[in-house]
């Protein structure tokens, strides 16, 4: 019984690493500061808290340690990235070509060149119509 | 049949410690680098974890002492 409960424990840690691995992977592939942010945010703090809950599984009398780690890492590592992204946009670093919307903008949401022809056409239709 | 498990997350971890210096080194900008610092300083959180699983020593996750069970 104890030795199902360890493999358990070991599965789940294995399963953090993945996450860990998957995140880091992420941050090499991703194509802009935004986006590295966000694989770099998710995937590793749920790496981490799975991979301390399954040493926390393995050895049970060192819950109580890594129960306050997992606390801390949640709380830490969301907010840091936050302000991180807050700060990365407030000196201006351009997004990826790829993204379609930038809601932090002072200027007008839609970027994409479709989009804002879509919206001019508009526009003159309505005068048009006026 | 556990250590066997725990060695190849310990296999995966290092992997993402090897890429996420690679961007370290890399940047592009410094907030880059900053981000990878971020996920490098998370990664060792969960490294030591295993570290001291196989040291079979709690000492490496010494967190508020006064907290929590010893």
């Amino acid at each position: 019984m104890n030795e199902i409960i360890e493999i358990i424990g070991a599965v789940i840690t294995l399963i953090g690493a993945i996450f860990l691995f998957l995140g880091a992977l992420g941050l090499v592939r991703m194509p802009d500061v935004y986006n590295r942010i966000q694989t770099g945010t998710k995937a590793t703090t749920l790496g981490t808290m799975l991979t301390l809950v399954g040493i926390g599984i393995i050895h049970l009398d060192w819950y109580g340690k890594i129960l306050v780690l997992i606390v801390f890492v949640l709380v830490s590592n969301p907010i840091s990235s936050h302000v991180l992204a807050g700060a990365a946009h407030y000196i201006g670093i351009p997004l990826s070509k790829r993204s379609v919307v930038d809601k932090m903008s002072k200027k007008p949401v839609l970027t994409v060149k479709k989009q804002t022809n879509i919206t001019e056409t508009s526009e003159k239709e309505e005068t048009k119509q006026n | 049949m556990v250590n066997l498990i725990l060695y190849i997350a310990l296999g995966f971890i290092g992997l993402a410690v090897i890429l996420t210096l690679y961007r370290f080194i890399k940047g592009d900008t410094s907030v880059d680098r900053i981000i990878a610092l971020d996920v490098l300083t998370i990664s060792s959180i969960a490294l030591i974890g295993l570290i001291s699983h196989f040291a079979g020593r709690v000492i490496y996750i010494w967190t508020l002492h006064w907290f929590t069970v010893y």
